[in-house]
C-alpha cells in the first residue's frame, strides 16, 4: 500500500472514530443539542487531534536518518537573491509609469528613472541566465538536489513496505 | 465530594492534566525546534511543528472543559464560582471564560495556539530552513503563559471545603453585548502581534535576512491592527454606553495598553513597505516587530500586575509582576543579542534621493508613531515611576495625554493627506502644486465656510503647554477636508488611468484598481476611516452636559412644554450676577433641545430592581424621541448600581440621558444630559477603516478569480451588481450604526408604590454645580479620589466629588474668584490630597521628558535621511547603473523584459 493510500486510510480511521464518538454522545443526551453536549463534542475533537498529533511526534522524532536529509534544508544562493531584485525592480518600473501616469513625475523624471532600473533590469535577467547555462549554482543544480532528496525519501518508504509486498507475492 | 469531604470535579482534574501536558509538550517543542533547524535535522524540526498542532489541541481540550464547568454550573471550580451564576444567560457563560484573570490568560495561550497552527501549516514548507526556530520562539511563549497558568493562576483550582450553591457571577458592567466582543478582539490583535516577532526571530536566528520572512508576516500584522482597532472601538462604545459619563475615551491605563502596541503595528506596516520596495530599513522592521510585540506583553503587565490603578485592570499581584518583568527581560535580551548579532547582514547601502518621496514621509510617520507610543507608555506609567523615584504618586489625567497627542495625531492627520500623493524615490518638484492643489483648495475653502458658517471652531486650545495656544478645532476640519482631497484625487486619477491602459468603464477600472492594487487603495481607504474619525474627535470640544433636579414628573403638553420640562441655568452673569439661561443649542446642528420628565417607572426581575425615566426629547418644540434612562440595582451586587444611558442618536450630534438618581417615595429625579456633537463620525469612521483593512487582506487567489475574462454584457453587469452591493453593504453598516443603544422600559413586574427602593443614586450629581467657568476648570482639574473611572470631580457623580464641589465654591467665595481663587482651590486640594488629585502634573519632569524624547527623535531621523540622502531630485547613479545604462542592449533581453513587464499584474 502506497504511503498516500496509507495516509488516507488513517484519516478514514480517524474521521471514523470522531463520528462514532459525536454519536455516542448525541445518544447518551438523548439527541439534544444544548450548550453542554456541544461543549464536550468540541473537547472530544480535540482529544482526537491530541492524540494524532502527539502520535506524529513521536515518528517524526524517532523516523530514521534519511539519505539527502541535508538537500531538504534551502539555503540562500544567489539565484534567489537575483529573482528578488529582479522582481522589485520590475515592479519599481511599474510603479514610476503609473506616477507618471498620476502626474507626480515629470516625463523627464520618469523616463530616466526607468531607464535606470530597466538597464538593471536586463544586468539582472543576463545574469540569470548565465546562472542557467552552467555557473556556480543554476536552477539545474537546485531541481537535482530537490529531486534527490525526494527520491531518497521514496527509496526509504519503499524499503519499508517491502517486505510486505514481498510476503503478498510468496503466499 | 470525595470520602474526606474535599470538593472532586473530574473536570477540574482533567483540565490540570491537559495543561500539564501541554506544559511538557511546549517545552519539547522549543528543544526540538532549535536542535532541528540548528543542527538540519528535519526529524526534529517536524517533530516540533506536530507538537505545536498537538498543543493547540490540548489548550482547546483544556478551554472546551472549562467552558463545560461554566455551562454545567461546576461551583467547586473557584473561577467557575467567581465569575458565573446559575441565572446568567448561556451566552455569558461562555464568555465569562475570559472575565477574569486567570480564564483571560488560558484564553490568551488558546488565541495563539490558534493562530499559530494556521501560521506554520501555511508556513513551514515556505520556511523550512527556519521553521524550527519560530515554532521555537512561540512555544517559549506558551511555557511563559503555562507557567503562569499552572504555579500561580490554574484556572482549574478548586475549593478545598464546600463550595458554594450558586456563583457570584459575571460583573454586571461585564454584562454587555459590546463587552463580550470587546476583550477577545484585543486578545486576538495581541496575539497576532506574536507571529511576525516569532518570524523575525526565526529569520535572525537562522540568517535568513531576505524578504522572504516580512511577506508572511505583513498579513499577520494587518490582522494584529485590524483587531486592535475593532478592540479599541469596541471599548470606546462600550465605555459610552455602559458607563454613563458621556465620553467614550479617558485615556485608562487599560486602554492605553492596546493602544501602544497598535502605534508600531501601524509603523510597521507603513515601514515595511519601504523594505518591500527598496530594500531599506531591515533592522527598524525587525526592532518594530520587537517593539510590537514587547508592548502587548507590557500591556499584559500592566493591567494585571498592578502597576497602575484603574476600574478595568485585573487587580494587583507582585508574584505576577515579577513573573512579566523576567519575561520581558528575556525578550530584549534575545531579540536586541540577535539583530546585533546578525547586523552585519541586515546593513545594506541605501540611497534616499529625496525628502520629497513616499520614503520620507513613511519615515516621519514612523517617527510620530513611535513618539505616540512612547509618550502615552511613559504618561501611563508616570504615577508609578513617580511614587518610585520620590514616592508620592501623581495622577495624569486625560487633559495632560490631550495636549500632546492632539498635535501627533493632526500631524499624522496631514501625512496621511501628503504622503499618497507623493512619488517613490522622488517626485518632481514642477509637479507639486499639480498634486497638492485640489486638495489644498479644499482644505481652504472649508476652512473659510467653516468660519464664516461656524465661528466657535475658531476658539483657540491649548497644545504641548497652556502658553501655547491654536485654533486646533479649525486646523483639524481643514485638514479632514484636505485628507478627503487627497484620496479623492487618487483614486479619481487612479481610476481615469487604468481606463486609458485598459479601455474598460469606469467602475470595472476602479474595481480592478481596487483588487491589483489592494494594498495601495486599502490603505487609501484606512485613511478615510481615519479621517472621519478625526470628525467625529473634533466634536468632543463642543461637548455641554448638564445637570438638573426635576421635582416631579408633569403632564406633556400638546407644545411639548409644561411644569417638567427643563432647560438649564449654564452660567451666571459675572456683572449682573443672574443666571443666565438657555435652551441647549446643538453646535452644529442648531437644533433646540428641551425635554420633559413624564413618569417613573419601577420594575423588578429575578436579577434585579430598575428604576427608569421616561422623557420626552424635543427640537424646536417638535416631540422627537421618547428616551428611558435607567438606573439599575442588581440583587447579587449588593450597592452597585448600573447606569443604563438613553441615547437619541443624530448626524450632528447625539443626545445622551442618564438619571443620575430618583427617590420614588417623593418622584423626584435628577438628571444628567450632555449632547455630545459628531461623535456618530467616530463609529462611522472605524466601518471605513475595517473596510480598507479587508480590501488589504483580499488574497491573491481571489484576485485571480477575478481576474480580466472576455468582457461580456453579463461580465460587465456583474460588476456592475457587485459595486452596488458593496455600496448598499457600507449605506447598512453606516445606518446600523445610527441605531445606538436606547434601552426602553426594563421589563419585569411593575412594583407598587412605596415598596422597593426608595432613593436609587441620591442625586449628587446635581448637588453643587459651577456657577462661573473658573468654577469649572477648577473642578475639572481636580480627580475624585473615590476611585471611580478616574473622573474629575466635575464629571463624577459620587457624594465625595458633590462634596469636594462644594468645597471649591467656598474657596471660591472666600478668595474672590477669578486666577487667585484657582490658585488658591488647587493648593488647598494639594495640601490636603497631595499632587495625585491634580489631573495635570505639575512638576516639569513630565513635560520636560517627552519634549527632549521628540527631538532627539526628530534629530536622529533628520540624521539618518541626511547620512543617506544623496542628492536632492537626482537619483545617483550608482556604478552599477551607469555601466548598465552605457551599455548597448541586445534586443532579445530587451523583449525579455518587455514580457516580464507584461506579465505583471499590476
Amino acid at each position: 500500500m502506497s504511503d498516500d493510500t496509507l495516509r488516507w486510510v488513517w484519516r478514514g480511521v480517524a474521521g471514523a472514530v470522531l463520528v462514532i464518538g459525536w454519536l455516542f454522545i448525541l445518544i447518551v443526551n438523548n439527541f439534544r443539542f444544548s450548550a453542554p453536549v456541544v461543549v464536550i463534542a468540541l473537547a472530544y475533537l480535540a482529544i482526537i487531534a491530541m492524540v494524532i498529533n502527539l502520535w506524529r511526534v513521536g515518528t517524526a522524532a524517532v523516523a530514521p536518518e534519511q539519505e539527502g536529509e541535508e538537500a531538504w534544508v534551502r539555503p540562500i544562493g544567489p539565484r534567489t537573491e537575483l529573482e528578488k531584485e529582479k522582481k522589485t525592480l520590475l515592479k519599481a518600473i511599474k510603479e514610476a509609469e503609473f506616477d507618471h501616469a498620476m502626474g507626480k513625475l515629470s516625463k523627464a523624471d520618469a523616463d530616466e528613472m526607468i531607464r535606470t532600473y530597466r538597464a538593471r533590469a536586463i544586468e539582472v535577467i543576463k545574469e540569470l541566465d548565465r546562472l542557467d547555462a552552467g555557473g556556480n549554482e543554476g536552477a539545474r543544480a537546485e531541481i537535482q538536489r530537490e529531486v534527490q532528496a525526494r527520491l531518497a525519501l521514496e527509496k526509504k518508504s519503499k524499503k519499508k513496505n517491502a517486505p510486505a509486498e514481498a510476503e503478498k507475492v510468496t503466499s | 465530594m470525595n470520602d474526606q469531604g474535599v470538593p472532586f470535579s473530574p473536570i477540574a482534574v482533567v483540565g490540570t492534566v491537559s495543561l500539564l501536558a501541554a506544559y511538557a509538550l511546549a517545552a519539547w517543542c522549543v528543544a526540538a525546534g532549535i536542535a532541528g533547524n540548528a543542527r538540519k535535522n528535519r526529524r526534529l524540526v517536524s517533530s516540533s511543528v506536530y507538537g505545536l498542532y498537538g498543543f493547540g489541541a490540548l489548550i482547546g481540550l483544556a478551554s472546551a472543559l472549562i467552558i463545560y464547568a461554566f455551562v454545567t454550573h461546576d461551583f467547586s471550580i473557584k473561577y467557575v464560582a467567581m465569575t458565573s451564576k446559575t441565572s446568567m444567560s448561556t451566552w455569558y457563560k461562555v464568555t465569562a471564560f475570559w472575565g477574569g484573570l486567570d480564564g483571560s490568560l488560558l484564553f490568551w495561550s488558546l488565541v495563539l495556539a490558534i493562530f499559530s497552527t494556521i501560521a506554520i501549516a501555511v508556513n513551514h514548507r515556505r520556511h523550512r530552513d527556519m521553521i524550527g526556530f519560530v515554532v521555537a520562539t512561540i512555544m517559549v511563549v506558551q511555557v511563559f503563559f503555562l507557567s503562569l497558568l499552572i504555579f500561580n493562576k490554574n484556572p482549574f483550582a478548586t475549593y478545598l471545603t464546600m463550595p458554594p450553591a450558586d456563583g457570584r457571577g459575571l460583573n454586571p458592567l461585564l454584562q454587555n453585548y459590546w463587552m463580550v466582543i470587546h476583550p477577545p478582539s484585543l486578545y486576538t490583535g495581541f496575539v497576532a502581534a506574536t507571529i511576525p516577532f516569532a518570524f523575525g526571530i526565526g529569520a535572525l536566528a537562522s540568517g535568513r535576512l531576505d524578504d522572504m520572512w516580512l511577506g508572511s508576516v505583513r498579513v499577520w500584522m494587518l490582522i494584529c491592527f485590524g483587531f486592535l482597532s475593532l478592540g479599541l472601538i469596541l471599548g470606546g462604545r462600550w465605555a459610552y454606553e455602559e458607563l454613563g459619563w458621556g465620553g467614550y475615551w479617558a485615556w485608562d491605563p487599560v486602554e492605553n495598553a492596546g493602544f501602544m502596541p497598535w502605534f508600531t503595528a501601524t509603523a510597521f506596516l507603513h515601514s515595511a513597505l519601504i523594505q518591500e520596495q527598496r530594500g531599506m530599513m531591515k533592522t527598524w522592521n525587525l526592532c518594530l516587530v520587537t517593539i510590537t510585540f514587547f508592548l502587548t506583553i507590557f500591556g499584559t503587565f500592566m493591567t494585571r500586575s498592578g502597576a497602575v490603578q484603574s476600574v478595568h485592570a485585573f487587580g494587583e499581584d507582585n508574584e505576577l509582576a515579577l513573573d512579566f518583568i523576567v519575561f520581558m527581560a528575556v525578550i530584549l535580551v534575545v531579540a536586541i543579542g540577535l539583530i546585533v548579532y546578525r547586523s552585519n547582514k541586515l546593513s545594506k547601502k541605501t540611497e534616499f534621493e529625496s525628502f520629497i518621496s513616499r520614503e520620507f514621509a513613511f519615515l516621519l510617520n514612523n517617527w510620530i508613531l513611535l513618539a505616540c507610543a512612547f509618550f502615552v507608555l511613559f504618561a501611563t506609567m508616570f504615577p508609578t515611576i513617580s511614587e518610585a523615584l520620590d514616592g508620592s504618586r501623581v495622577s495624569v489625567g486625560p487633559e495632560f495625554f490631550n495636549k500632546w497627542m492632539t498635535p501627533f495625531g493632526l500631524t499624522l492627520l496631514f501625512l496621511a493627506g501628503a504622503a499618497p500623493l507623493l512619488a517613490w524615490r522622488k517626485t518632481t518638484v514642477e509637479r507639486l502644486w499639480n498634486q497638492f492643489a485640489f486638495p489644498t483648495c479644499l482644505m481652504a475653502g472649508t476652512v473659510v465656510l467653516l468660519l464664516i458658517f461656524f465661528p466657535q471652531t475658531k476658539e483657540l486650545s491649548s497644545i504641548f503647554a497652556e502658553q501655547v495656544e491654536l485654533p486646533i478645532s479649525l486646523i483639524n476640519f481643514g485638514l479632514i477636508a484636505f485628507v478627503f482631497g487627497s484620496i479623492a484625487q487618487e483614486f479619481w486619477r487612479g481610476m481615469m488611468v487604468r481606463t486609458r491602459q485598459t479601455g474598460s468603464d469606469p467602475i470595472t477600472s476602479l474595481l480592478g484598481l481596487m483588487l491589483i492594487k489592494r494594498r495601495k487603495y486599502g490603505g487609501y481607504l484606512v485613511h478615510l476611516g481615519v479621517a472621519i474619525m478625526f470628525f467625529g474627535f473634533a466634536g468632543k470640544a463642543y461637548d455641554q452636559m448638564i445637570d438638573r433636579t426635576v421635582d416631579k414628573p408633569g403632564i406633556v403638553t400638546a407644545d411639548g412644554k409644561g411644569a417638567s420640562s427643563f432647560s438649564l441655568p449654564f452660567e451666571k452673569d459675572p456683572d449682573t450676577g443672574k443666571i443666565k439661561t438657555h435652551n441647549f443649542v446643538g453646535p452644529f446642528s442648531k437644533s433646540t433641545y428641551t425635554f420633559t420628565y413624564e413618569r417613573l417607572i419601577h420594575t423588578s426581575d429575578d436579577h434585579k430592581d430598575a428604576i427608569t425615566a421616561q422623557i420626552g426629547v424635543y427640537d424646536g418644540g417638535e416631540r422627537i424621541a421618547t428616551r428611558y434612562p435607567a438606573r439599575w440595582d442588581y440583587h447579587s451586587e449588593e450597592g452597585q448600581q448600573t447606569t443604563e444611558v438613553a441615547i437619541r442618536v443624530r448626524v450632528a450630534e447625539d443626545v445622551y440621558l442618564v438619571l443620575t438618581g430618583a427617590n420614588l417615595d417623593t418622584q423626584q429625579a435628577n438628571f444628567r444630559v450632555f449632547i455630545n456633537p459628531l461623535i456618530l463620525w467616530v463609529w462611522l469612521g472605524f466601518l471605513m477603516l475595517a473596510l480598507g483593512t479587508l480590501v488589504c487582506l483580499i488574497p491573491q487567489f481571489v484576485v485571480d478569480l477575478v481576474s480580466p475574462r472576455p468582457r461580456t454584457p453579463l461580465g460587465r453587469a456583474a460588476d456592475v451588481v457587485v459595486t452596488i452591493l458593496i455600496a448598499c453593504g457600507l449605506v447598512f453598516g453606516f445606518a446600523s450604526q445610527a441605531h445606538a443603544a436606547a434601552p426602553k422600559p426594563a421589563t419585569g413586574e411593575h412594583v407598587p408604590e412605596g415598596m422597593g427602593m426608595g432613593n436609587a443614586g441620591g442625586g449628587y450629581a446635581a448637588q453643587n454645580r459651577p456657577t462661573t467657568p473658573v468654577a469649572e476648570k477648577a473642578m475639572k482639574e481636580l480627580i475624585c479620589p473615590c476611585g471611580c473611572a478616574r473622573q474629575d470631580i466635575f464629571h463624577c457623580d459620587c457624594e465625595s466629588a458633590a462634596r469636594l464641589r462644594g468645597k471649591v465654591l467656598a474657596i471660591l467665595d472666600q478668595s474672590g474668584g477669578g486666577d487667585e481663587g484657582y490658585k488658591a482651590v488647587i493648593d488647598a486640594f494639594v495640601a490636603d490630597y497631595g499632587e495625585k488629585v491634580l489631573a495635570t502634573p505639575k512638576s516639569s519632569f513630565p513635560w520636560l521628558l517627552p519634549t527632549f524624547a521628540a527631538v532627539i527623535g526628530l534629530g536622529a531621523l533628520v540624521f539618518f535621511a541626511g547620512r543617506h540622502w544623496v542628492k536632492r531630485g537626482v537619483a545617483k547613479p550608482t556604478p552599477e547603473n551607469a555601466a548598465a545604462a552605457a551599455q548597448p542592449v541586445e534586443d532579445r533581453y530587451v523583449d525579455k523584459l518587455d514580457d516580464e513587464l507584461a506579465d505583471i499584474n499590476e
